[in-house]
C-alpha cells in the first residue's frame, strides 16, 4: 500500500538515479507523451503503451509523460480537432485513410477520429524535439541530480523500498 | 551451447501465457460489458445480463437472465428471457461492431415487473413512479367509461311521462263541466228577477186602475218599467234559445281538442327513440376503452424495442469527431440480424406459448436503413399472429402494427347500467387490429367479430310503473335473441397517449330498433287507452250536460212562458208610448182579466 501511494515519487527519483542512459530516458519520456496525448479507449493507445513497456526505455519517465500529457492533451483538444479534421478531409490523404479504415481492427485504431489523429499529429510533430531536449536535460541533470538526492536518506530509503518492492517485499 | 536460451524465451512465454489467459478470462466481461452498453444505448434504458459465456472461435455467445426495462415505464421490464444464444459475426467485431447473424431467445415474458427501476437516469426514476403514465386513468378513458352510464335514461322519460296529463279534451271537458251550472244558475237568477219585476209591476198596475188620475204622474215610469221588462224578457228568451247553439258550439271544442290531442299523441309516438349509432357508442364505449388501454400498452411496449430516442449522447469523454469516408457506408454498432423468440404471453386470462422472429434491431437504424420487424404467432391456447414493423429511419417514426386472432378470448362484461344493463357472454370472438403510428398520431381499424355471442338482461327495475318494465324488458329480450351475431368496427384516431375511436356495430342499431318498437307499441297501447278512457268520459259529461242544460231550459222556459203573457197583456193595455192613460180605465173587461178590477 505505501508502496502504491509513492509510486510517483519513487518513480521520478528512478527515472533520474535509474542507471539508464539518458536516451533510454528520454525515449520513454517521448513514447510517454505520445500515448499521453492520444485519447485513451483505442486501439492506437494501447498499442503506443504496450510500445512503451515492450521497449528498453526507460518506464518511469514514460508513464510520468503520459500522466503529464493527458492532462495536457485535453487544453490541446482543440487543436487537435482541428488538425485531425485537416489531415482527415485531405483529398489526396483519404485513400490512406480509408484503406487504414478498412483494415481488420481498423475501426478499433481510432485513426478516424479528429482528435485521436490530430493529437497523433502533434505527438509525433513534438517527438524529435521532445527527444532531443529530454536527452540534453537528461545529460546535462542526470550526474548532478543523482550526487544531489543520494545526499538524502529519504531517496536512499525510496531506492530500497524499489528494490524491495521489485523483490516483493511489499505484499 | 544450450538449446534454447530461457533467459530470452521464458519471459515472452510468459507474456503469451498471460495474454491468453487475459483472453480467456477477460473477454466474457468484456464482451458482456458491450453488449449490455450497445443494448442500453439501442433501447434507452437499462439492460441486465445475469451471466455470459462467449466463444470467439465459434463466434457464439450464451446468455443467462437477460432483463431489458422498458424504458417507458422504468418499473417494468420490456421483455426478460431465461437464456438465450446468439451467433455473432467475428469479422464484425475487427471492424468495431456487433453483428448477431442468427440466435434464439426462450423463456421469453413480457411487461413483468422489476427492480430497480429502468432508468438510465436512476437519480430522476422515484421508485414506483411511472413517468409515463400517470397514475390514475387517462381522461380519455374515463370518458369511455362513463358512455354506458344509463343509456335507457332517454327511453324511460317517454315511458314515465304523464300523457293524460298533457290532453286538451280532459281540461276543455272540465271547464264545460264548471261553465254550464253556472250559466244555467244565472239563467235561473234572471227568469226570477224577471218575473219579480212583472209581479211589481202587476201591483202597480193594480193600483192605477183604481184611481187613474191620481196615479197620473206615474204613468211615464210605468210604461219606461214595462219597456226595460219586456228587452229583458226578450234577452233571456234569445239566450234561452240560443242554448242548443252554445251546446253544439262546445261539442266542436271538444272535438277539435280530440284532433289535438291525436296529434299530440301521434307526434309522442313518432318522437326521437334510440339512435342505434350512438347506442354502440353508449353500451361498447366503457368496453373499447378498456380494451384500447391493452393495446395501446403493447403498441408502447413493442415500440420500445426500435430506439425510442436519439443514440445516446457522446459522454464528456468523448472527444473529436468521427469521419467516415466515402465508399464506406457507415454500419450500425450493434445490429440483430435475425432472432428465433420463445416465450409465454398473457391475453385476458388465457397464458399462451408463441413463437416468434424478431429481425433487423440495431441501435442506429437510420445506418441500417431497414426498419425493424417483429413476427409472433401463438402455439398454444391461442391461435394468433402479430406482425410489427417499427421504422426509425427517417427523421419520423413509422410503425405499424397487426394483430390477427381468429379466437380471442374476451371475458363476459356488462354494459350499459342504471336501468337497464346487458351481461355479453362474447365468447370466442375473431379480433383483427391494423394500426399505423407516425410518431405519436395513431390511425388504425379494430374489427371485433362474434358469431355465437349471447346477451343476457340485469335489470335494476326502477320504473314507477312495475308492468311497464316486465313489458319492456321482455320485448328488449326478443331483441336481443335476435342478435346473433355481434359485429364491431373501432375506426381509431388522436394520438397514444389521448386516442379517440368511432365505434360502428350492428349491437346498436338492432338493439335501438327492437326497443323502440317495443317503446312505441308500449306507447301506442298507453296512448290508445287514454284516448279511449277520455273519449268515453268526454261523451259521458257532454250527454249529461247536455241533459241538464234540456232540462233547465224547459223549465226556464215554462216559468218564462207565464211571465211572457202577462207583459204581453199589460204591453197591450199600456198601448203603445204616448197613449193616453184613461185608455186602460176605458176598458174594465180588459183589466179584470189581468187582474187589475175585481
Amino acid at each position: 500500500m505505501v508502496s502504491l501511494l509513492l509510486r510517483p515519487v519513487r518513480q521520478l527519483a528512478l527515472a533520474l538515479v535509474a542507471n539508464d542512459s539518458p536516451r533510454q530516458i528520454a525515449w520513454g519520456f517521448s513514447l510517454g507523451m505520445l500515448a499521453g496525448l492520444v485519447p485513451k479507449g483505442s486501439l492506437l493507445a494501447v498499442s503506443l503503451f504496450v510500445l512503451l513497456c515492450a521497449l528498453r526505455v526507460n518506464k518511469p519517465a514514460g508513464l510520468m509523460a503520459m500522466g503529464l500529457f493527458s492532462v495536457v492533451g485535453t487544453w490541446l483538444d482543440p487543436t487537435a480537432h482541428a488538425i485531425g479534421a485537416l489531415a482527415l478531409t485531405w483529398e489526396p490523404a483519404r485513400p490512406l485513410h480509408a484503406w487504414l479504415y478498412s483494415l481488420p481492427l481498423g475501426p478499433w485504431l481510432g485513426l478516424n477520429n479528429t482528435v485521436a489523429l490530430g493529437q497523433l499529429a502533434i505527438g509525433m510533430y513534438l517527438f524529435y524535439p521532445t527527444y532531443r531536449i529530454t536527452c540534453l536535460l537528461v545529460t546535462r541533470l542526470q550526474p548532478r541530480a543523482i550526487a544531489w538526492l543520494q545526499r538524502y536518506r529519504a531517496i536512499r530509503w525510496l531506492t530500497g523500498l524499489e528494490l524491495g518492492a521489485r523483490l516483493g517485499m511489499d505484499r | 551451447m544450450k538449446l534454447l536460451r530461457w533467459k530470452y524465451v521464458l519471459p515472452r512465454l510468459l507474456l503469451l501465457l498471460t495474454v491468453v489467459l487475459s483472453i480467456h478470462f477477460g473477454l466474457d466481461p468484456l464482451v458482456r460489458y458491450g453488449l449490455v452498453v450497445g443494448s442500453e444505448s439501442a433501447v434507452g434504458a437499462k439492460v441486465e445480463l445475469a451471466s455470459l459465456r462467449s466463444s470467439l472461435m465459434q463466434g457464439e455467445l450464451m446468455l443467462g437472465q437477460l432483463q431489458i426495462a422498458n424504458p417507458r415505464s422504468p418499473m417494468r421490464n420490456l421483455f426478460q428471457a431465461e437464456r438465450g444464444r446468439l451467433l455473432f459475426d467475428t469479422q464484425a467485431l475487427l471492424d468495431k461492431r456487433l453483428v448477431v447473424r442468427s440466435g434464439t431467445l426462450r423463456g421469453i415474458e413480457w411487461d413483468t415487473p422489476r427492480v430497480p427501476s429502468g432508468d438510465l437516469a436512476a437519480e430522476k426514476a422515484i421508485a414506483g413512479e411511472n413517468q409515463s403514465e400517470p397514475a390514475g386513468p387517462p381522461s380519455w378513458l374515463e370518458s369511455g367509461r362513463q358512455k354506458g352510464a344509463d343509456w335507457l335514461a332517454g327511453t324511460r322519460a317517454r315511458l314515465e311521462q304523464d300523457l293524460a296529463g298533457k290532453l286538451e279534451t280532459p281540461r276543455v271537458v272540465q271547464q264545460l263541466r264548471a261553465r254550464w251550472p253556472r250559466q244555467l244558475a244565472e239563467m235561473r237568477g234572471r227568469v226570477d228577477t224577471l218575473r219579480g219585476q212583472v209581479q211589481q209591476l202587476q201591483g202597480q198596475m193594480k193600483s192605477f186602475g183604481k184611481n187613474p188620475l191620481r196615479g197620473m204622474e206615474q204613468m211615464e215610469q210605468l210604461q219606461q218599467s214595462l219597456h226595460s221588462v219586456q228587452q229583458e224578457l226578450l234577452s233571456v228568451q234569445g239566450e234561452l234559445n240560443r242554448l242548443p247553439q252554445q251546446a253544439g258550439k262546445d261539442r266542436q271544442a271538444i272535438q277539435v281538442a280530440r284532433v289535438h290531442d291525436q296529434k299530440m299523441l301521434r307526434d309522442t309516438l313518432s318522437g326521437d327513440g334510440l339512435n342505434g349509432e350512438q347506442l354502440s357508442e353508449q353500451l361498447l364505449g366503457p368496453v373499447v376503452a378498456e380494451r384500447l388501454k391493452v393495446v395501446l400498452h403493447w403498441v408502447r411496449t413493442i415500440r420500445a424495442l426500435a430506439p425510442n430516442r436519439p443514440v445516446r449522447a457522446k459522454t464528456g469523454s468523448a472527444r473529436g469527431v468521427d469521419v467516415h469516408f466515402v465508399g464506406q457506408r457507415p454500419q450500425p454498432r450493434l445490429l440483430v440480424q435475425q432472432l428465433a423468440l420463445t416465450g409465454t404471453v398473457r391475453m385476458g386470462a388465457t397464458s399462451t406459448d408463441w413463437i416468434g422472429t424478431l429481425r433487423d434491431v440495431s441501435d442506429q437504424p437510420s445506418l441500417l436503413e431497414k426498419p425493424t420487424h417483429l413476427h409472433v404467432q401463438g402455439i398454444g391456447m391461442l391461435d394468433f399472429t402479430v406482425d410489427a414493423t417499427l421504422d426509425r429511419t427517417g427523421v419520423v417514426a413509422r410503425d405499424t402494427f397487426r394483430m390477427d386472432c381468429p379466437d380471442f378470448p374476451l371475458p363476459s362484461k356488462t354494459v350499459g347500467g342504471g336501468t337497464l344493463a346487458l351481461r355479453l357472454d362474447l365468447g370466442k370472438t375473431k379480433l383483427q387490429v391494423a394500426l399505423n403510428l407516425t410518431e405519436d398520431r395513431l390511425e388504425g381499424r379494430v374489427h371485433l367479430k362474434q358469431s355465437a355471442v349471447r346477451m343476457q338482461q340485469i335489470n335494476k327495475p326502477s320504473f314507477a310503473d312495475k308492468s311497464v318494465v316486465a313489458k319492456l324488458n321482455r320485448l328488449v329480450g326478443q331483441s336481443l335473441a335476435g342478435i346473433e351475431q355481434l359485429e364491431t368496427t373501432v375506426e381509431l384516431a388522436g394520438t397514444l397517449q389521448q386516442p379517440a375511436w368511432r365505434i360502428e356495430s350492428n349491437l346498436g342499431p338492432e338493439l335501438a330498433q327492437g326497443i323502440n318498437q317495443a317503446t312505441r307499441r308500449l306507447l301506442q297501447q298507453q296512448a290508445t287507452a287514454v284516448q279511449d278512457s277520455i273519449a268515453r268520459q268526454a261523451e259521458k259529461q257532454m250527454v249529461q250536460l247536455d241533459g241538464q242544460r234540456q232540462e233547465a231550459q224547459q223549465k226556464l222556459l215554462t216559468r218564462l212562458g207565464d211571465s211572457r203573457q202577462l207583459i204581453e197583456q199589460l204591453a197591450r193595455l199600456g198601448g203603445e208610448r204616448g197613449r193616453s192613460v184613461p185608455k186602460l180605465g176605458m176598458q174594465p173587461s180588459v183589466l179584470k182579466k189581468i187582474g187589475l178590477v175585481r
